[in-house]
């Protein structure tokens, strides 16, 4: 009797180096004259306007008239007249805090609110538009798609390993939104800088963007990641456009008008990020918010949650930080929930020690936030928690008790009563115990 | 003839402790007692992922995914019904019609999505020992939406091609055939806990309908997919869960103030 040899490891590992050394030699150019659908390819078509369908239906799309406005106008400002009937250029803002920004086939471009919240000016912002433009416009996603030998890898690599938005986007559109090769992604970067030079903004902008991006605030490899995320590329990208667009004269920032349109998706963002717990990273923004806007208290509130919810995280030197650190840090985030994670770190010396000063800084942010309007609720609300997490119930009570009085239709009212709950017994507890050592 | 009577033996004994091993409710002891288990629940709009994976790229069919996601709410929202529940399923077009709402439903399903992915990488086993805890975001959509369970529903059918399934032996990567994954958790509005999380049995993992099968016919074939996921579901048990309700929130307050004047 003979028995069937299983299907052995190293087989697996050949066929795979085989299939991935094919790809890197694998190389494309964009197209930027009219490119015909072959059969196949009407589908990728299909799938960008069903995207937008999807998009809408999950209100992912940021719909704010004012933002997608500005986003709408630069874009059109830079797009060249479409080379096929299937290009439309269509301008989306997608609700979404990482930051990125990719082109569809169709036209249809997506700029994340995480990616706009990043930005400081106009330049900017169509310094990453253009560059999304000439995906379009030389037909990355087709040219992407007739490379065989890439189909095969991504389509097994990448059904399964994205989440969110990834998870439901077929290879075929993959390239688009998580970067195209690096050819195709230099090209769409070298093809950026004349438009610029051509356009009424900043082409000193386009370096500066890489420079933002590259910032890796929470000492991580990113999420999700993406050709706007990846290292070491970035840093290579900004020096090779700073070169290009050396000589170009200065242009139209429009900071201002940036910074006005901008504010909500702004603090929408530092929220999010305060929510999805990347603290380090919604400390950064806050600040930099709050140093803009100096007079107004929701940006010192917002730098307030942003600390308070690093609780025992000790600040971090991006530049010291090794790929092997930052990979680890990834997995720690994937293995342990944020409770192990904070609990962990609170057994030790150094964490409990971060979680005082973490809460100091948040308090006072608070407080001066207080100061410009004492009437500003949420900032009591931040008051309550950073005494909650100290152990100081009267204080929490009292600054929960504001809160509630000052916003009686907050949406996290149910939420505050139910910790008002828990505090009103400790606070009686600890009066019983009082007045029978006072008896005694 | 003797070995081979064992062998069957042996084989039924092992699908029926793997079954029991493997069961398709994974909850928290106080929702199995009825404690945290809620009166009312409301689903947000169910997600469905179709996705056929050829030889060379994978295709998503996206809006046949909203017609599946259709059928899974309906297929959760009466197996709720049939145990007494008050459920309600959010359809994205709830969503989008209010703001306040949609902001609230989507940081609870970056949250939930979050959590998901440690759940499945920690083994569902895990939620007994409420490891999986959803914040404020749950507890205030909870609260906003006027129920005491959030609940999420998720199923993702996979169609391979034959030669991508060979493909996919070969290398390792992906699964090699048509599959269906399907999940159901409620979150509790006062813990904002996951107390409880659905899945079908190992043993019918996969197996109880392909692509083929659930396209043929996919509103009966994803009711019976959300019956067998569903199956564990206990009734409603509006006793044991405690009520805080008699007392109003001003009640809480001045009692507070009360408190902080002496």
């Amino acid at each position: 009797m003979t028995r069937k040899a299983p299907i052995r490891l190293p087989v697996r590992l050949l066929a795979t180096a085989a299939l991935v050394s094919l790809v890197a030699g694998a190389s494309a150019e964009g197209v930027y004259e009219p490119v015909p659908l072959k059969d196949k390819e009407h589908r990728l078509i299909e799938e960008s306007q069903e995207l937008n369908g999807y998009f809408a239906r999950q209100s992912l799309l940021y719909t704010d008239p004012r933002v997608v406005g500005l986003v709408e106008s630069v874009g059109r400002s830079l797009a060249p007249p479409p080379t096929d009937d299937y290009i439309d250029y269509r301008f989306f803002v997608l609700r979404d805090p990482s930051p990125n920004a990719f082109a569809l086939p169709n036209g249809d471009i997506y700029m994340h609110t995480g990616m706009l919240a990043r930005l400081t000016d106009t330049a900017q912002l169509a310094a990453i538009l253009a560059h999304e433009i000439n995906h379009v416009a030389g037909h990355h996603s087709i040219v992407n798609f007739r490379s065989a030998n890439k189909k095969i890898v991504a389509s097994m690599v990448l059904t399964g390993v994205f989440g969110g938005i990834g998870s439901i986007i077929s290879t075929g559109l993959s390239a688009s939104m998580y970067g195209f090769s690096r050819e195709l992604e230099q090209e769409a970067d070298d093809h950026a800088v004349p438009l610029m030079i051509a356009s009424p903004y900043d082409a000193h902008a386009l370096p500066e963007i890489y420079d933002i991006l590259a910032r890796d605030y929470e000492g991580i490899t990113p999420r999700i990641p993406t050709i706007w995320s990846t290292h070491p590329q970035l840093e290579a990208r900004a020096a090779r456009t700073r070169e290009q667009v050396a000589g170009a004269p200065s242009g139209r920032r429009d900071t201002a008008e940036f910074d006005d349109v901008v504010y909500s998706v702004r603090t929408m963002t530092i929220r999010d990020y305060i929510q999805d717990d990347y603290p380090r990273t919604a400390v950064a923004l806050a600040t930099s918010l709050a140093a803009r806007y100096p007079e107004q208290p929701e940006p010192l509130q917002l730098t307030g949650d942003a600390w308070s919810a690093m609780g025992p995280l000790t600040e971090i030197d991006e530049e010291e930080l090794s790929n092997r650190e930052r990979m680890r840090n990834a997995n720690r985030r994937l293995s342990r929930t944020r409770q192990e994670r904070a609990a962990q770190l609170l057994e030790t010396p150094e964490g409990q020690a971060a979680l005082r000063a973490n809460l100091g800084r948040a308090r006072e942010a608070y407080e001066r936030a207080l100061i410009l309007d004492a009437n500003y609720a949420p900032a009591h609300r931040g008051l309550g928690e950073v005494a909650e997490k100290l152990d100081e119930p009267r204080a929490a009570a009292a600054a929960y008790v504001e809160y509630l009085r000052k916003a009686p239709d907050a949406g996290d009212r149910a939420v505050v009563v139910a910790r008002l709950r828990t505090l009103r017994d400790r606070l009686r507890t600890e009066e019983t115990s009082n007045d029978a050592t006072s008896t005694d | 003839m003797m070995r081979r009577v064992l062998t069957s033996v042996a084989a039924a004994v092992a699908l029926t402790s793997g079954a029991a091993a493997n069961a398709a409710m994974h909850a928290t002891k106080e929702f199995e007692e009825g404690a945290t288990r809620p009166r009312s629940i409301a689903f947000l709009p169910p997600q469905a992922s179709l996705i056929k994976k050829k030889v060379i790229q994978t295709e998503q069919q996206i809006e046949k995914s909203g017609e599946l996601a259709d059928y899974l709410g309906a297929g959760v929202e009466a197996a709720f019904k049939a145990q007494g529940y008050d459920v309600r399923v959010l359809m994205p077009s709830d969503v989008s019609a209010d703001p306040e709402l949609q902001e609230l439903v989507l940081d609870a399903s970056r949250r939930y999505a979050e959590m998901l992915t440690q759940v499945r990488m920690r083994l569902p086993r895990q939620i007994a020992k409420r490891r999986y805890e959803a914040g404020d975001e749950m507890r205030v959509l909870a609260s906003k939406l006027g129920v005491d369970a959030v609940g999420f529903a998720e199923i993702q059918v996979f169609a391979a091609a034959a030669g991508a399934s060979a493909v996919s032996i070969l290398t390792g990567f992906g699964s090699a055939g048509s599959s269906t994954l399907i999940s159901v958790s409620v979150i509790d509005g006062k813990t904002s806990n996951i107390e409880a999380f659905f899945v079908p049995p190992v043993m019918r993992r996969g197996s109880l309908a392909g692509y083929d099968a659930i396209m043929a016919d996919p509103a009966g074939k994803i009711a019976e997919l959300t019956e067998a996921t569903l199956r564990d579901l206990p009734q409603v048990d509006a006793a044991a869960r405690s009520s805080s309700d008699e007392e109003s929130d001003e009640d809480v307050l001045s009692d507070v103030e009360e408190l902080l004047e002496n």
